[in-house]
């Protein structure tokens, strides 16, 4: 509990030493009286002189912890709520920077003819945005995978690192890579949620079976499902049509890799989106299918607590003023 | 007037120095606010993913240079006053990448740090170290993302060598981006290891494994005959070229690094302990921003201050009475 309250100037603390002066000094006028021997000991009066200087130190803490800044910090709450733990594996080769149609994208005309990566990552954002009790985090690659985000709540942290996502002048051979680094993300760690990894690329490319079978297993000790979205350009094949004869998974890699995906042994959904509408409802179908119970964590603002010290150094200021005002300042006979 | 208020504190000065104490205590419920100058930070830092990052020379322990940058980096952001912003980017090749547009600092404290903590050498899109090349994009990125401060983590290593006649020329104004260049790894020369998926050292780089000189626009000769072995295409530097023969190793450049950081108005450090880098921060940039600042403390300190005053009522009182003959 004690280290749920936070200072914004721990260093003005030490003026709390001045706490004490109260215990040396009475801060009352001396009177003198002829014969104050004769005054009998009077138990409340000491009992009120004490009180005093009780009130004096508490109104000096008071005011230095509020100078401080004394605050409850930002924490978590945890939560049991319906959605998922969602790692995104965004496909970020050089290809992405086509539209959808397969042409390179002028600069005149991105609004009506988005790249696929900028409708990618439009559409995810939407998608992060309507999802607050999801976890998601945030992978990138083209010719190497990128670490960009752990699974977070940070909504403005995601939005941050989907807006800088740029395509690199590279290709699209790390799938693999890409998907050894989600799932080495959820290794060693409770499962607390429904896990997925979603795929988002506009290509595929061949996995050797030694690989292959080193991603089944690590699915399956890990379980985590996987949602592949497959960004079809307008000349680009088709991952449910069986290819011709004579292609293999060298010339049409995407058909391959759809297929290897099937045999993983976890849950596994393909979607081919030709345009951004078809992006967003195979994003929407991915969110409905992984609406499961899982625990999250609702973050609870910090709040000031300083306000409070100085109300309370206010009554005690107001209550010495009111001792005060009682004070005599001669003796009446 | 004037003197009633004085006899009256000289009088009854407890009373009238607590009575002033509550009604300075007054504004502090209207939440007062000032804009104040406060000194936060925006800085973009980069650090060198190449593989001779993973030379375990660096800091007072011998830890991989790779790890040890982490290490400053992530003790940076602990030190960063709230309100600064951060962007995190790597370099490798002849590019910088940042992982995303620069966060507030405290709020996002989580993610950046765990941001950092998972860059590896593994995500290098290619071998390739143009640490010209990276630290002028290191520049731009930052000054694009709107980032006063480039932090550079790297070892200088330049790899394979490159033309000295070819160098990129810095078209930004030095000092424009402001920063650090911060060294890491020591200044003897290492072998370069070769790492394993668990980052166990499997062996090292061997002199023929790396490319020894450079290649590139070698070429200068007037007359072929002038040069021995010379092949426009496949030998263009000759059958002796002139190369110091230690490519394979890595140590930390200062020369190099100075002479980048002279060139682009940053400021070079030799990290030698992590915490470091926070210190030469706060030394190296100057930016004030004019925040909007709680000032309820100021009516606090003063009442805080009269409250005090009143345990001393002879002395308040003796004060008052001066000025009346």
């Amino acid at each position: 509990m004690i280290s749920a309250l936070g200072f914004d100037a721990p260093a003005v603390l030490w003026l709390l030493v001045l706490g004490l002066l109260p215990l040396w000094r009475h801060g009352q006028s001396i009177l003198r009286h002829p014969a104050m021997l004769l005054m009998p000991e009077d138990r409340w009066s000491r009992t009120l002189a004490w009180a005093l200087r009780l009130i004096g130190m508490l109104c000096v803490v008071a005011l230095v912890l509020g100078m401080a800044g004394l605050h409850l910090r930002q924490s978590e709450v945890e939560r049991v709520g319906h959605g998922a733990h969602i790692m995104v594996v965004l496909d970020r080769s050089a290809s992405m920077n086509d539209d959808f149609a397969g042409k390179y994208i002028q600069s005149t005309d991105v609004a009506q003819n988005p790249s696929k990566l900028k409708a990618a990552r439009e559409v995810l954002a939407k998608f992060i945005e309507s999802r607050q009790q999801d976890l998601v985090g945030l992978i990138t690659f083209s010719t190497s995978p990128v670490f960009v985000l752990p699974l977070t709540h940070d909504q403005v942290a995601l939005k941050a690192a989907l807006d800088s996502a740029e395509a690199q002048g590279m290709g699209f051979t790390a799938v693999a890579r890409g998907l050894g680094m989600a799932l080495d993300y959820f290794k060693g760690k409770p499962v607390t949620g429904a896990r997925l990894i979603l795929l988002v690329s506009d290509g595929g490319a061949h996995i050797d079976s030694q690989t292959q079978d080193r991603i089944r297993s690590w699915f399956a000790s890990e379980h985590a499902a996987l949602a592949w979205i497959y960004i079809r350009g307008t000349n680009s094949p088709s991952i449910f049509v069986q290819p011709g004869e004579g292609d293999d998974a060298a010339s049409a890699p995407e058909y391959f890799l759809h297929e290897y995906f099937k045999t993983l042994g976890v849950p596994y959904q393909a979607y081919e989106a030709e345009n951004p509408r078809a992006l967003e409802a195979a994003l929407r179908d991915v969110g409905k299918m992984h609406n499961l119970p899982s625990h999250y964590f609702e973050k609870q603002p910090r709040r000031d607590l300083a306000g409070i010290c100085y109300a309370a150094a206010l009554l005690l200021l107001a209550l010495l003023y009111g001792a005060k005002r009682m004070e005599i300042s001669q003796w009446h006979a | 007037m004037k003197q009633g208020w004085r006899l009256r504190i000289a009088q009854a000065p407890g009373r009238m120095l607590l009575l002033a104490a509550c009604i300075l205590m007054l504004p502090v419920f209207l939440h007062p606010q000032l804009p104040l100058p406060r000194k936060v930070f925006s800085v973009g830092f980069v650090i060198d993913i190449t593989q001779s990052m993973n030379v375990r020379d660096a800091g007072p322990g011998g830890i991989a240079r790779l790890a040890f940058a982490r290490q400053a980096v992530r003790d940076a952001l602990r030190h960063l006053p709230c309100g600064s912003l951060v962007s995190i980017g790597m370099f490798t090749e002849r590019d910088v990448s940042m992982l995303f547009k620069p966060m507030e600092v405290c709020a996002h404290f989580s993610v950046l740090d765990e941001a950092v903590e998972r860059l590896d050498w593994r995500m290098a899109w290619a071998a390739d170290s143009f640490i010209t090349h990276g630290l002028y994009r290191g520049i731009e990125e930052t000054r694009k993302l709107k980032l006063d401060t480039l932090v550079f983590l790297t070892d200088g290593q330049q790899a394979p060598p490159a033309n000295p006649r070819y160098m990129p020329v810095f078209d930004g104004k030095p000092g424009e981006v402001g920063g650090i260049i911060a060294g890491v790894g020591g200044l003897q020369r290492q072998a370069i290891p070769k790492l394993d998926e668990n980052d166990n050292i499997t062996g090292y780089w061997l002199p023929e494994d790396a490319m020894q000189f450079a290649t590139f626009g070698m070429s200068h000769v007037q007359s072929v005959l002038e040069m021995e072995g010379y092949h426009g295409r496949n030998a263009p530097h000759g059958a002796h070229p002139e190369g110091s023969y230690t490519e394979h190793m890595s140590a930390l450049d200062e020369k190099g690094l100075q002479e980048l950081a002279k060139i682009t108005g940053l400021h070079y450090l030799h990290l030698q302990d992590k915490a470091q880098l926070a210190d030469a921060l706060r030394q190296n940039t100057l930016h004030r921003q004019w925040v909007a600042s709680d000032i309820r403390p100021v009516f606090a300190g003063l009442a805080l201050l009269l409250l005090l005053a009143s345990y001393f009522p002879a002395f308040i009182s003796s004060l008052f009475k001066k000025g009346k003959p």
